[in-house]
């Protein structure tokens, strides 16, 4: 088929679309349900018992603030990346690592400064699998939601999308889990809180390029709202 | 792109996605042409860049929601085209690497027959259409030396289509792993 021709087949499949709403709009609206669903979560779930005293220790509190700067930046990231040429430049993507490396950076001087409490291994698994169940309560909706939402633009990183999508889904999932959480040891929360939310980052990219793969062959319009 | 272009492609684009046909095809055309100048520019004469101009059109017809008229229109055009560049030239390397086993294993392949059956192909590939069941190839000798269709098949034979397709493919498989056994060895 010539490209003229083609021009005129796509012509004669035009119909009317409803524009996407903006990237800013769609960042705050989708920011929205993940603080409703994880408020709502955390409540139901009871937070831990000595919350109000640990609210006023400002290493946890910087903790949790590096964790919501993750979800904010890896939120926009998600969605830019989801609109054609909004993340082209390269640097951009990376941003959301600086909340990651800032939230590394104060869990691991706390893990250098602090003293670890003496478990055994399996006591130490058995203390981690309750935050894993509570990041994917938590999480789980908007996670849903944030895939949903990107999949509707045209990722062309998919893998990329993916990666940030599912870190802004865990990061406040997991604000949610460290106020619930009454393990403060610096090892548990290395391994059960970070390491959770790269490893969920990374199954997002995997996911990402399984799903939102923005160029599937197929007919035209197969995304696009009519 | 020059500013006055690109408003007026902003412009085409925001009628095309309230339906308007007639902008939509200004819009094609002289995107078609852009994506084309800016092919050359990228990958020179490489072969199938045709093909990455059409598919760049499918792509922006498929996500022309995506575009929000408020921003300029030739990055999020040139983000689509460059995307089935690459996109492309991964599928050509795939290919190509594709082709430079398929040699290889050609070359194994007629070793191995030299050696293993007097040095005769026929004797090769009887051995291996002899690992077929008898409808596997008699199937496959119809397909392939006799160049029969399907239905040709099916008319001759009484076989369905389909039984007909299924017992191809899993004697295609057979013989695939046998020639890749044989060609490893």
């Amino acid at each position: 088929m010539k490209s003229e021709e083609l021009v005129q087949s796509l012509v004669g499949d035009l119909r009317p679309v409803r524009r996407l709403w903006g990237v800013d709009r769609r960042t705050l609206l989708w920011e929205g349900l993940a603080f409703l669903c994880v408020g709502l979560g955390t409540y139901a779930l009871g937070p831990r018992v000595d919350l109000s005293s640990k609210l006023r220790q400002p290493s946890y509190l910087l903790e949790n603030g590096s964790l919501l700067l993750l979800f904010a930046l890896s939120a926009r990231s998600a969605f830019r990346l989801s609109i054609p040429g909004l993340a082209q430049n390269e640097r951009s993507r990376f941003w959301p690592v600086l909340g990651l490396i800032l939230w590394g950076a104060l869990v691991g001087i706390r893990a250098v400064q602090g003293a670890h409490a003496a478990i055994s291994g399996a006591a130490f698994v058995f203390t981690g699998i309750p935050c894993i169940v509570r990041m994917g309560c938590l999480g789980l909706v908007p996670g849903v939601a944030v895939f949903f939402m990107v999949r509707q633009g045209a990722p062309l990183h998919s893998g990329w999308a993916g990666l940030w999508a599912l870190v802004a889904a865990s990061a406040p999932a997991m604000v949610g889990t460290q106020l619930l959480c009454p393990k403060d040891d610096p090892l548990h929360v290395l391994v059960w809180h970070l390491a959770s939310v790269l490893l969920t980052g990374l199954i997002g990219a995997a996911l990402g390029r399984r799903y939102l793969s923005g160029y599937p062959t197929g007919s035209p319009g197969r995304r696009a709202p009519a | 792109m020059d500013s006055g272009l690109d408003s007026r492609l902003a412009e085409r684009m925001r009628r095309s996605q309230d339906g308007d046909r007639r902008a939509y095809e200004a819009l094609l055309l002289e995107v078609a042409s852009l994506v084309r100048e800016y092919l050359r520019k990228r990958a020179g004469q490489a072969g199938g860049l045709e093909d990455v101009v059409q598919e760049t059109l499918l792509a922006i017809h498929r996500d022309r929601h995506t575009y929000d008229p408020a921003r300029p229109f030739g990055p999020w055009m040139y983000a689509i085209a460059r995307h089935r560049l690459l996109d492309h030239a991964r599928k050509e390397r795939r290919h190509t690497e594709n082709e430079v086993l398929g040699e290889e294993a050609w070359v194994a392949m007629n070793e191995r027959a030299a050696v293993a059956e007097q040095g005769s192909w026929s004797g090769f590939l009887q051995h291996a259409l002899g690992l077929l069941s008898s409808k596997q190839r008699e199937i496959i000798q119809m397909l392939k030396l006799e160049g029969l269709t399907v239905a040709e098949i099916a008319g001759q034979t009484g076989y369905s289509e389909s039984s007909i397709k299924v017992s191809a493919h899993r004697g295609y498989k057979t013989l695939r792993k046998w020639i890749g056994s044989a060609c490893e060895e």
